[in-house]
């Protein structure tokens, strides 16, 4: 082996193959990286509507009246791809600490004389946060656990009510969906309420 | 194990190589982000860059929401909270980010504190008297306004952001061990296939060479094309522009690392070149010495038994005609001689 061969080597090992190699990597990573940030599982839109769910999560028992539901149990999936929504409803769980939206009492079945619905969710990612983004024409489904799926419509969007005022939006037909926000006014925790009410879809 | 200039050698020590020089990147690229990533000094630097964005969106939502659902002017609250309030909110961002808290101010007392106190002084400033109806407007406004705040503050995806999480864990150091594990494992073998030592540290230090390119190229690459700013780990735009900074800033440290593992990679190339050289150099020059003594040994036999008339004609032309033979071979013998094969003799 001479000097000029050693030499030629070494500029293999010192720069070909590095620089070789190098792109090689470089064109895998032109072709690899999109994809695998869009594969990482927290870096997509986090206001995506949750479509699917498992009901067996939950505590179910079949019903035609809302009556005949108690604490906790599952009343459907309320979901909007308008506003990002997807939470479980269960019945009169305001009070629980738990990810979920509650089914006031005085709610009545769509089903059965075109009751109107008040659900009341807390200001989570996993609640009702996205409420916050609700427009007017919005679209909201409720799926009823072993009855139909009902889509209603956003027509009104208001701030700042107490538990009573929200009320006084309870109609035929009509979903109220509350979102509660803290009240530092007063040490009971009480809160005010974001109101968006919907009306049924026919 | 074959000639030392067999191809096939040549190759696997070559792969060898390029295993020991991903590993090597994939350590040091772990832990050096790694340990950047863990500073929440370096975080706040980047996220405060952000206070613009974020006082922008929270005046701007202040703006939209309370115009339209309080009797203060939006002026009111924009001025009892502001820029200061904000460089706070991403000082407790950046912890969150890095020891994985979700943010929520829908129960700070303190902000609640602020926008009452920025309501009454507006009171104060206009004379208006603050009688208990007022005192309640002003409260119910302040919770609300701090809901507001929330929804452009307030981010719960700020627990699981996945470059902080994998920092905080000791993934970098067990993938670091794993690497150097897999990096002892490849010099032996290249100390195996190699029976000389220097051939061995050039497959090491072209390792490092590689090692350096991929850390110099690979986050230049990354940048030139924008990468960072593909990451959406939280809701928050503000955040997400401190977090595409934060990367950005870890990737040129990477680029740099990149260049001191290839400058390393470089000097020990030459260091390994220069003693290759002086061996094979001081090799020929023995085997000059050698041959200059053979032929003078040889002419002087080849005089002598001239002199002495030993040699008939034909044996005389013989011998000249050998001695030309011998000077045209010598080069390509030197050629095949290695430092090694030298040595053993």
């Amino acid at each position: 082996m001479n000097l000029k061969n050693i030499k030629d080597n070494f500029i293999i090992f010192g720069l070909v193959v590095p620089l070789v190699f190098s792109l090689i990597v470089v064109v895998i990573a032109y072709f690899a990286v999109p994809p695998f940030i869009d594969w990482l599982p927290n870096n997509k839109d986090k206001t995506q509507a949750v479509l699917e769910f498992d009901k067996n999560d939950y505590y179910q028992i079949s019903y035609d009246n809302f009556s005949e539901l108690s604490l906790n149990n599952f009343v459907g999936w309320l979901s909007s791809d308008d506003l990002g929504l997807g939470c479980a409803v269960t019945f009169d769980s305001e009070k629980e600490n738990t990810n979920v939206a509650s089914l006031s009492p005085l709610s009545r079945e769509p089903w059965i004389n075109n009751g109107g619905i008040i659900v009341t969710g807390k200001n989570t990612d996993k609640t009702f946060r996205n409420l916050h983004k609700a427009k007017i024409e919005d679209k909201v489904t409720i799926n009823f656990n072993g009855h139909e799926a009902y889509t209603y419509e956003v027509v009104e969007i208001t701030n700042k009510e107490n538990r009573e005022e929200t009320y006084r939006h309870y109609a035929n037909d009509t979903l109220v969906m509350c979102m509660r926000i803290n009240d530092f006014r007063n040490l009971k925790q009480d809160y005010l309420y974001k109101v968006v009410v919907a009306k049924l879809v026919r | 194990m074959g000639d030392i200039n067999s191809k096939g050698k040549k190759t696997i020590c070559s792969f060898v190589a390029i295993i020991i020089a991903s590993c090597i990147a994939l350590s040091v690229s772990g832990i050096v982000a790694g340990g950047v990533l863990k500073s929440q000094q370096f975080v706040e630097k980047r996220m405060l860059k952000c206070d613009t964005i974020l006082l922008d969106e929270l005046n701007n939502k202040t703006e939209e929401i309370m115009s339209a659902n309080s009797t203060f002017p939006v002026k009111a609250f924009t001025d009892a909270v502001g820029a200061a309030h904000v460089n706070t909110v991403l000082k407790q961002v950046s912890g969150n980010l890095i020891y994985g808290y979700k943010t929520d101010f829908s129960k700070s007392e303190y902000l609640y504190s602020y926008y009452k106190t920025g309501l009454t002084s507006y009171c104060n400033r206009n004379s208006i008297a603050i009688d208990p109806y007022m005192e309640d407007m002003i409260s119910r406004d302040s919770s609300l306004a701090v809901d507001v705040f929330n929804q452009v503050c307030g981010d719960e995806s700020t627990n699981f952001v996945i470059p902080f999480q994998e920092a905080q864990s000791s993934d970098p150091v067990v993938a670091a061990f794993v690497c150097w594990a897999i990096i002892i494992v490849c010099v032996l073998i290249l100390r195996k296939l190699n029976y000389g030592d220097y051939f061995m540290y050039s497959y090491i230090a072209m390792s490092f060479i590689i090692a350096g390119a991929l850390m110099i190229i690979l986050p230049l690459f990354a940048l030139i094309m924008d990468y960072p700013s593909l990451f959406n780990f939280t809701d928050v735009e503000a955040y997400n522009v401190g977090i595409k900074y934060c990367i950005e800033d870890v990737l040129k440290i990477l680029a740099g690392t990149g260049g001191i593992l290839a400058l390393i990679g470089i000097v020990s190339m030459n260091v390994v070149y220069n003693r290759y050289c002086n061996i094979v150099s001081d090799i020929q020059t023995e085997m000059d010495i050698a041959e200059k003594l053979r032929k003078e040994y040889m002419q002087e036999q080849f005089n002598y038994e001239m002199e002495n008339g030993l040699l008939s004609e034909d044996e005389t032309k013989l011998k000249k005609a050998n001695q030309l033979f011998m000077n045209d071979i010598e080069e390509d013998d030197l050629d095949d001689i290695e430092p090694e094969h030298y040595k053993k003799k």
